[in-house]
């Protein structure tokens, strides 16, 4: 119990983390930045791939960290089954996060050939989020 | 309840992950769609020379700029890449006692903001009225695609358009209903086209420098597979390029943007620190970034009143 606990606290604070880069990289795109520096950022942002039809990806970012903020929050006091139930939401929520920001890696160094330190910070996070989601799995939570 | 537990990840596990990776593939799809949308609005599929590859980011550090300091090897002075080319183009009096340059990158978003939010203003207020003479330099910071950009529009300078060129490329690359169009080559001929360039000449321009730009990609990607030091084989490839005078004219704006800075008084160098585009240059002053018309004004009523009081 302590350990289901300490992983979902490890995810709160990682959850966090990716909310406020998340929050960074949208206050960039959405016109607080007046100049194109030319390196890592800079090119990714202003590239084709870095929206989904005009929606940024740091946007999609905010959601989907917000999505595991909320659940494992949620879960935390929640007791089983709905616990389980959150947890396996967030399990799912941090596998679509993590093979999407594996395509951009991918995308960054393949196609757009740059590199983003706070597109990284990200995909390591929700990869991370995704491992301590599935050894949470093999040892679900089982309050009361 | 531990069987209770059991009994209730067995299956849900399985439809979890089956709905992620059915989730991840739809977004990896849009993602792509979404890249070709914003692609082939213009165009037909790309070609070698203007896509982003790797070498498009050795053109940037040979030169650039885009690492924030100034001061980086290389690139000399001016290289007219033809008899018919004068470079950098230019509008206003040539008597004008201020003279503002703007470098810039045709794929950075926030030139295209200076272009439709502040120039129309100062090219009412003071280049219209004789008090600004303005230029024009590249700045590459976005590699391979803004490269071919800059030599477009060095092919549309040759027929004394650069400046229709330059207009047309940013409405085209940044359409008013937002997000960003990529223009190859077949692009840019068709930029060309819509503001009446002989099709003939801009099309054999563009070409001489794609057909450079693709013979240094391949040497590239053979040096780099035949598992040489990578340093070395980008060298290589800028050295390669450096025989093409179209990217060199454009390069060798970088040369004059360093030669700017270090002539600019100590104060204002200070602030060139951290370069990027846009970038302004105003009599002794600099200006960074797609700031608000009225930082543009003041700096120009300094210049304006400097250069009364030196009799210039």
């Amino acid at each position: 119990m302590k350990r289901v606990l300490t992983t979902r606290l490890i995810i709160v604070a990682l959850a966090l983390l990716g909310l406020g880069d998340s929050a960074y990289l949208a206050y960039e795109h959405f016109g607080h930045r007046i100049v194109c520096i030319g390196t890592g950022c800079s090119i990714v942002d202003a590239s084709i791939y870095s929206g989904i039809f005009d929606v940024p990806l740091s946007v999609l970012g905010l959601l989907a960290y917000s999505l595991i903020l909320g659940l494992t929050a949620w879960s935390l006091r929640a007791a089983n089954p709905l616990s389980d139930y959150l947890h396996l939401g967030i399990f799912g929520l941090a596998l679509t996060g993590t093979i999407f920001c594996a395509y951009l890696t991918y995308l960054e160094f393949a196609v757009i050939q740059a590199f983003c330190t706070w597109c990284m910070i990200s995909a390591v996070n929700i990869a991370v989020i995704f491992i301590l989601a599935t050894l949470g799995l093999t040892t679900p939570a089982r309050a009361g | 309840m531990a069987n209770k537990s059991g009994k209730f990840y067995s299956n849900p596990i399985l439809l979890v992950v089956i709905a992620a990776l059915v989730i991840a593939a739809a977004l990896i799809v849009a993602s792509q769609l979404s890249a070709r949308h914003h692609q082939v609005a213009l165009n037909p599929p790309t070609q070698a020379g203007t896509q982003p590859q790797q070498p498009g980011e050795q053109v940037q550090t040979g030169g650039t700029q885009t690492e924030t300091q100034p001061e980086q090897p290389k690139q000399p002075q001016e290289t007219p890449a033809s008899p018919a080319l004068v470079w950098p183009p230019t509008e206003g009096s040539p008597d004008a006692p201020v003279t503002m340059i703007e470098f810039a990158d045709f794929y950075c978003p926030y030139c295209d903001r200076y272009l439709n939010q502040t120039y129309p203003k100062i090219a009412a207020d003071y280049i219209e009225k004789g008090l600004i003479r303005y230029e024009f330099r590249n700045l590459v910071v976005h590699g391979a695609p803004a490269l071919l950009a800059a030599v477009g529009g060095v092919c549309a300078q040759e027929q004394g358009k650069f400046w229709d060129f330059h207009k047309r490329f940013y409405e085209v690359a940044f359409p008013a209903k937002g997000g960003e169009q990529q223009v190859d080559e077949s692009g840019l001929k068709q930029i060309g086209a819509d503001i009446g360039l002989d099709p003939a000449s801009f099309s054999n321009c563009v070409q001489s420098y794609s057909q450079d730009y693709n013979r240094c990609l391949a040497d590239y990607q053979s040096c780099t597979t035949n598992g040489k030091d990578k340093n070395q084989c980008a060298a290589d490839f800028n050295q390669c390029l450096s025989a093409d005078e179209l990217a060199m004219t454009v390069l060798n704006d970088q040369g004059v943007l360093r030669e700017l800075i270090d002539r600019l008084p100590p104060d204002e160098q200070a602030k060139a620190q951290k370069i990027g585009t846009p970038l302004f240059f105003i009599n002794n002053h600099i200006l960074i970034g797609a700031q608000p018309y009225d930082n543009f004004k003041r700096l120009i009523d300094q210049a304006l009143k400097e250069a009364g009081s030196s009799g210039s």
